[in-house]
């Protein structure tokens, strides 16, 4: 990677822009909502495996569009913003999972809320 | 191979380290720099899709339920609109690569259009859900409702402003390096509006009728 561009349209970020990601990624993330959403409102599935199905449905999603979207590799240019976000999965997981079990455990445990 | 092997040879000549400062180019610093803000900005949302699961289903004394307020087949227009803004705004970064400063404006403005159809499409929905008595403060699950919609709709809304100012600096000043790091730096913030709306649509509009 050279350090001095001759010109900011040289930039390895803006040499990778391609449309056949970008349209991958559309087409990829438009046909999972609508199979997820069918998924929910077909009724067939329990709800348990209906939110477990759609839960996979969108992490593909998500890293489909990371990949396509953003170039996220191991290469010279994308390592560390690889990396930062590798990094920041375990803290979002940790938020959200965490927080859903403390409270559903309080609520358990002080017996307030009801349903 | 033979420089290679007279340098092994010597091992005063091997640098393990530089001991002068790395001087990458701006752009490269900027989308990095930019790139860290957005992982703490998923963060927010992190804290307010914990909120969703703990306050999913906490109607209270209040008679509605999430499966009155949200149509999961209404909401795949908005998905539409968005993901075509992004579709839109990823083709101006492909004109960007080509040194197409027209193509570059005609894509740009046809992601502004399509974003701003998002923006009005919302809230004309939650005004109708606001006028059948559906305001965030009947219920914890409609202040959360409420609350992560509008998260993301904020988001868009800066973004667009943004796409307005950035368009502005394409047409005045050209593929500046000033401009160009704004356009990449515009261009992670606009796709993670995408990627965030995927959890959205999955956990609150999906999860809310299942």
């Amino acid at each position: 990677m050279a350090h001095h561009q001759s010109s900011p349209i040289d930039h390895p970020e803006i040499q990778s822009a391609s449309t056949l990601q970008y349209v991958s990624a559309f087409v990829l993330g438009l046909a999972l909502m609508i199979v997820s959403c069918i998924i929910t409102l077909g009724g067939g599935l329990s709800q348990s495996s209906t939110l477990t199905w759609i839960g996979i449905l969108a992490l593909i999603a998500v890293v489909g569009q990371l990949y396509l979207l953003f170039k996220l590799d191991l290469s010279k240019t994308m390592i560390w913003h690889t990396v930062s976000a590798v990094l920041t999965i375990p803290l979002v997981f940790i938020s959200i999972v965490v927080t859903m079990w403390m409270f559903q455990y309080l609520e358990m445990r002080v017996m307030v809320g009801g349903s | 191979m033979s420089t290679d092997l007279s340098r092994v040879a010597d091992p005063g000549s091997i640098k393990l380290y530089t001991t002068e400062p790395d001087h990458h180019d701006p752009i490269t610093l900027r989308s990095i720099g930019f790139w860290l803000y957005m992982m703490s900005d998923i963060m927010i949302f992190a804290g307010l899709f914990a909120a969703h699961g703990v306050y999913g289903d906490a109607y209270g004394t209040s008679k509605i339920t999430a499966a009155q307020v949200i149509d999961p087949i209404s909401a795949l227009f908005p998905t539409l609109f968005l993901f075509s803004s992004v579709l839109f705004f990823g083709l101006a970064g492909v004109a960007l690569k080509n040194n197409d400063r027209k193509e570059v404006l005609r894509w740009m403005t046809a992601a502004f259009v399509v974003g701003l159809v998002f923006v009005l499409q919302e809230i004309w929905e939650f005004v109708k859900l606001a006028q059948e008595g559906a305001v965030p403060q009947a219920s914890a699950f409609l202040s959360d409702f409420w609350t992560i919609v509008w998260a993301h709709g904020l988001h868009v809304i800066v973004g667009l402003i943004w796409m307005a100012v950035v368009l502005i600096q394409v047409l005045r000043d050209g593929f500046t390096e000033a401009v160009v790091g704004r356009f990449l730096n515009l261009r992670i913030f606009w796709f993670f509006q995408a990627v965030v709306w995927v959890f959205v649509y999955t956990f609150v509009y999906l999860m809310g009728v299942s």
